[in-house]
């Protein structure tokens, strides 16, 4: 106790009220848990997404709604509802503006992980993250029909090796659900873990694909196209060309467009959670404030005790929003840090239960925002016993309150 | 040298409510030690929150050191309480918080003044004041001050109200906790150490028998005038 008198009582006076002070941490520290987990959890995925498939322009696709075009080709998540025709996916490739374009065929699976058909531009042209190919970590792409090129995860989680043989089924279901005629695989390649649904598919080329259903590559449908366009302002363009389509009802989807489209829907929950674990947050407040009224008048003694010594009105009124500042500071503090040990211990499951890849979770900007609102947010809790101590002292004088 | 506290014409009342307490006239010069004999509910803990400047009076003067504390703003006040004056309660005297010696030294936290006085962290002088105040000084450093008896933490806020030397010490009825042979002691050494340091004592008290060891005893009901008026507005 020299040159800060006030840090030093208050820091003094909380030690000794230790129990109800650690309740109060404690309450604040969940709460800011809650608050910065959601907040980092919305985050994270809504990166992770949009990591997820970079510079390809255009998704085209079977007419249907935007966001399921997406969540199927690119999460994987559910199934296109129709085909592209072979003849349209030649008109399209053949198109000026299409510099490049990748077939998908999707809808078949094996022990639960999804299985694309698609062509060598695959591994040529999909980016994600900040621009990143697809690389292998063994082996090769497929060259032959019965070649098999597995996500970094699908390997992992079923213990294919190079040269692993397995068999392709029909259809969503387990293996033995509408089973179909088997087709006889091997394992040639494996990829580097992308953090995308990507480690969780098997490649194999359209012939194979085209086999396993019973048809010839050249006429076989496709579920969709990813695009990568020569001339980017022509983008407009080409989605309208696309989506007035005189042969068939296709639909191109812009994926940065769909995926707003999707936060939009998904935004309004997130935004409901967040604000009900910032209401948490000030019932933290509430229940702290609380027990600093519950403890005034224990404190009344104290008080006069100051003002005897010559702590003026403010200081003793300061001195009650330092200790709930220094509470709120400590209760976000370790929120906070909750919070990355959470992430850091969760992240490995939900990418291995969910494939769900977290990105920019550590700490940032927000978390110091969130630091200082709840200490400020604290400090003005703190007002409400300091107003009431600093007006008793007026009235109150010297009297001890024997 | 100025006296160490001069009251002229005090009146002093609760806003709203006829006068409470109101004194004519009351010198106490530097270094003398006033018994100030008063019943309970006389106004002896108003007077002293007029002399620490806490509480303001309507009319008249409170002069301490010299000081017209009227002249001061409520920042001021509690500056010159803290670097001139030392307070003694009946009990609940001590921070439950604080160790003995952090609350010795509370007297002089808020004021530079008598900061400059101790030397260092002013732990020594703390020690030394304990001893002379007839407490076992090590012991005491080891001790939380909720496991002290109520004479021993009497005998704390005395070495607290005494370090860094302030000119007047305001006791409020200290021994009123204490048992005879208690009362005596915290007296003696008390008195020994106001005598030491120089400073005016101003004893509160309503027990008429300590009256004695004191170099002047004042009467409040007779420096008064009859204000004894109750919030019902019937005089009592």
């Amino acid at each position: 106790m020299s040159r800060f008198p006030l840090l030093a009582l208050a820091l003094a006076s909380l030690r000794a009220r230790l129990g109800t002070v650690l309740l109060m941490v404690m309450t604040l520290a969940l709460s800011t848990l809650l608050f910065t987990g959601v907040a980092k959890l919305s985050d994270g995925m809504r990166a992770s997404f949009e990591a997820t498939l970079v510079e390809t322009d255009l998704i085209i696709g079977a007419r249907s709604a935007p966001v399921n075009l997406l969540l199927a080709t690119v999460f994987r998540i559910g199934d296109p509802p129709a085909n592209i025709s072979a003849r349209a996916v030649r008109q399209i490739g053949d198109l000026d503006e299409v510099a490049w374009s990748v077939p998908l065929s999707l809808g078949d699976n094996h022990r639960g992980f999804r299985v694309l058909g698609t062509n060598a531009d695959y591994f040529s042209y999909y980016r994600f993250g900040a621009g990143m190919p697809l690389l292998l970590a063994e082996g090769r792409q497929f060259a032959a029909a019965e070649d098999v090129v597995l996500g970094a995860e699908v390997a992992r989680d079923l213990g294919y090796a190079l040269g692993t043989e397995l068999s392709l089924t029909h259809g969503l279901g387990q293996a033995g659900i509408s089973d179909h005629d088997e087709h006889a695989f091997r394992v040639v390649g494996i990829l580097r873990p992308t953090g995308t649904p990507v480690d969780r598919t098997l490649h194999v080329s359209l012939v194979a694909m085209a086999e396993i259903h019973g048809q010839i590559a050249e006429d076989a449908s496709v579920s969709a196209l990813l695009i990568g366009l020569a001339n980017k302002p022509s983008i407009l363009r080409l989605k309208r060309r696309i989506d007035t389509w005189p042969d068939e009802a296709l639909l191109a989807i812009l994926p940065g467009q769909a995926l707003g489209e999707l936060w939009a829907v998904t935004g309004l929950a997130e935004r409901a959670l967040l604000g009900i674990s910032g209401f948490v947050i000030i019932v933290g407040l509430m229940s702290a404030l609380t027990s600093l009224l519950t403890g005034l008048a224990a404190r009344r003694r104290e008080v006069a005790v100051l003002r005897a010594v010559g702590a003026g009105p403010l200081q003793i009124g300061g001195l009650l929003v330092l200790e709930t500042t220094l509470i709120g500071f400590a209760g976000a503090i370790i929120g906070i840090g909750l919070t990355q040990v959470g992430l850091w211990l969760a992240g490995p499951m939900l990418q291995l239960r969910w494939g769900l890849g977290l990105l920019g979770t550590g700490l940032g900007m927000f978390d110091v925002y969130v630091l200082a609102g709840v200490t400020m947010a604290a400090a003005l809790v703190g007002l409400v016993p300091a107003c009431i101590a600093y007006r008793r002292t007026l009235m109150d004088g010297l009297d001890i309150g024997v | 040298m100025t006296p160490a506290l001069d009251l002229d014409s005090l009146v002093f009342g609760w806003p709203g409510a006829p006068p409470f307490l109101a004194i004519d006239q009351l010198q106490i010069e530097r270094g003398e030690r006033v018994f100030l004999q008063g019943a309970s509910g006389a106004g002896k803990s108003t007077l002293l929150g007029l002399i620490g400047g806490i509480l303001q009076p309507q009319t008249g003067h409170i002069r301490v050191l010299g000081q017209d504390m009227s002249a001061l703003s409520g920042r001021a006040r509690d500056r010159f309480r803290a670097d001139h004056l030392g307070v003694i309660f009946q009990m609940f005297n001590l921070l439950p918080f604080l160790g003995v010696v952090e609350n010795v030294k509370l007297g002089c936290q808020f004021s530079p003044v008598r900061r400059a006085r101790i030397s260092g962290d002013g732990r020594e002088e703390t020690l030394a004041l304990l001893e002379a105040l007839g407490l076992d000084a090590a012991d005491m450093a080891k001790r939380r001050v909720g496991e002290l008896s109520v004479g021993q933490q009497q005998r704390v806020a005395a070495a607290r109200a005494l370090l860094g030397g302030p000119e007047l010490i305001l006791a409020d009825e200290p021994t009123s906790a204490l048992d005879a042979a208690n009362r005596d002691q915290f007296l003696d050494v008390l008195l020994e150490q106001t005598g030491k340091s120089g400073a005016a004592l101003i004893f509160m008290s309503h027990d008429e028998a300590l009256a004695d060891r004191f170099d002047r005893r004042v009467g409040l009901e007779a420096i008064g005038k009859p204000a004894r008026v109750n919030p019902q507005g019937g005089a009592t």
